[in-house]
């Protein structure tokens, strides 16, 4: 039931988002242009963005069994925005090089922690943990570093890019690569979910069940690295979205997550391109979307939550 | 031949042996009790058994050279404690025993129900994991450890700090399993009822072992955990253990 309604609201904010924003004339080949190379690319970059961060989140929620955990936990993105951030710092501000360096920062992070964190043949989820997140205080002190040390022009923008947003102006492409990182990502953690059920009890519950721990462990962080990679170089670390739509979902009953997985990257996607048309809209408009996703997403989730502490 | 079994097995933890050069067999079917002082190396003896943790010399066998697939359709082990982070259904907790099957959705149902049955906590099928109390939780592992089907169970102190209504219900599942079971224990009294032999630990490696009647005695109680019980037996055989 839960599952259905996750799928209708995806299907609706998909059809209903391309056609939020200033009016257009059908008679008109340019807005008809706007229409299918801006506002359809956008929608749909945006729906990937958001199911790969949801996506994530539920992945490396349950690698390291802490409902805190977030996409952005195990440094990839810290990597893929320090490579983006130094490309605007370098002056490589093209809309091709960025997404280009973002990746090759989240592979280097990612290759990072892999080597940190493995010992012997093994990735203790504690050790995966460490690494991460002391690369990305690392990475994201470099950052600042880098901020500190711009002109103040160059600050904005790239404060503006740490929120987060969908305008690539890029047309189709980045739809593209970022629907091929999915498909990778997808490929790999979405056959779990049962393994990730088993993995809810701890390593011992898991492993004396029958599940490669070690093995569904590299497989979740290798997927969910690609995915949020892909999507942090393009869009930024769109916050929120991978920490709060599981935990959504959870309240609305989906806790399996053969059930999860699928619903979140749902969730997430519809959630992402209903808060970006948003910022078409009058007074808001050009907001990044990094910055509604906490402002619309706090308040649904403290909703959520007084809901679900009223039904108890 | 032995269902588990462990060859010269040592285990240490940084420099401190926990098991030292232990050697141990389980034959099928046969109840084996762990008994021992806190400390003494049961549970690190029941998870080498079981593969989940390696061992710096020795052999744990077969399972040593199995998948952990095959391990699981081998031996099941049902841990002291185990705590969800997650509101995961009782049902789908004990479901992930099945893991390692592949059954269609009817088959893995039935199986789950005749394990909740087992452990009587069928009306908890629904229910969150992280809702239970203590007790329940302890029979939800049991049940998920029944559903494997294997022939033989690893129970790390299956009886501790439940109350009777909880105790009683896992004596009846482990009463009716009919493969070998190894269980560390301090329950004296259900060591003494429910084992064929018991296996005392001390420090890492096998102190004694034998039939209950011969293994527990005063004197070892005085030796191991340096306390002065008086072990009395009554006309059914039951121990009891006076302190």
């Amino acid at each position: 039931m839960s599952f259905s309604r996750v799928a209708i609201f995806a299907l609706l904010a998909l059809a209903v988002a391309p056609f939020v924003g200033p009016g257009l004339d059908w008679a008109s080949d340019r807005d008809v242009r706007i229409f299918w190379q801006l506002r359809v690319p956008r929608v749909l970059l945006g729906f990937l963005a958001g199911s790969g961060l949801a996506v994530a989140g539920v992945v490396l929620q349950a690698i390291l069994r802490n409902p805190l955990a977030t996409p952005f936990t195990l440094g990839v993105s810290s990597g893929a925005s320090f490579g983006v951030v130094a490309a605007l710092w370098l002056g490589l501000a093209s809309p091709y090089a960025m997404p280009v360096v973002g990746m090759a920062g989240a592979v280097l992070v990612t290759t990072l922690t892999w080597r940190i964190a493995r010992i012997g043949g093994r990735m203790p989820v504690q050790s995966l943990l460490l690494a991460g997140v002391a690369l990305t205080y690392l990475f994201s002190a470099l950052i600042l570093l880098i901020q500190v040390l711009s002109d103040p022009y160059d600050t904005v923008r790239i404060l503006r890019w740490l929120v987060g947003s969908l305008e690539t102006g890029l047309g189709f492409q980045p739809v593209l690569l970022v629907g091929v990182a999915l498909a990778a990502g997808f490929a790999l953690v979405l056959p779990l979910g049962r393994a990730w059920n088993a993995m809810g009890g701890g390593t011992d519950a898991a492993l004396g069940v029958g599940v490669d721990v070690h093995r569904v462990v590299r497989r979740g962080y290798v997927g969910a690295s690609i995915l949020v990679g892909a999507i942090v170089a393009f869009v930024g670390p769109i916050g929120f979205i991978g920490l709060l739509v599981p935990h959504a979902l959870r309240l609305m009953g989906l806790v399996d997550n053969r059930v999860l997985l699928p619903a979140a990257a749902m969730a997430g996607g519809g959630f992402l391109v209903l808060c970006d048309a948003l910022t078409n809209l009058g007074a808001i408009q050009r907001l990044p979307v990094g910055v509604l996703t906490h402002l619309l997403g706090g308040p649904f989730f403290l909703m959520l939550l007084l809901r679900k502490r009223r039904l108890h | 031949m032995a269902i588990l079994e462990l060859r010269d097995a040592t285990v240490r933890f940084g420099a401190r042996p926990v098991l030292s050069a232990v050697s141990l067999a389980v034959e099928p079917r046969e109840r084996v009790a762990l008994i021992g002082p806190n400390g003494g190396g049961k549970t690190t003896l029941l998870r080498a058994l079981a593969g989940l943790l390696p061992l710096d010399a020795g052999e744990a066998l077969p399972i040593g050279d199995c998948s952990r697939r095959e391990a699981a359709h081998h031996v099941a082990y049902v841990p002291q404690e185990e705590f969800w982070e997650f509101e995961f259904p009782v049902r789908e907790v004990v479901a992930c025993g099945r893991y390692s099957y592949t059954d269609t959705l009817t088959a893995e149902r039935e199986a789950v129900d005749r394990a909740l049955a087992a452990v009587a906590l069928e009306d908890l099928a629904d229910r969150s994991i992280t809702e239970l109390s203590g007790g329940e939780r302890r029979r939800v592992i049991v049940a998920r450890a029944l559903v494997q089907q294997t022939p033989a169970l690893l129970m790390d102190e299956p009886t501790t700090a439940l109350d009777l209504r909880h105790r009683a219900a896992v004596l009846r599942a482990m009463r009716s399993f009919e493969g070998a079971i190894l269980f560390a224990t301090h329950d004296l009294e259900a060591a003494a009822r429910l084992a064929d032999r018991i296996v005392v630990l001390h420090e890492g490696g096998i102190r004694t072992q034998g039939a209950p009647a011969d293994v527990l005695t005063e004197e070892l109680l005085r030796e191991l955990f340096g306390v002065e019980a008086r072990l009395l037996r009554d006309d059914e055989g039951t121990l009891h253990v006076l302190l």
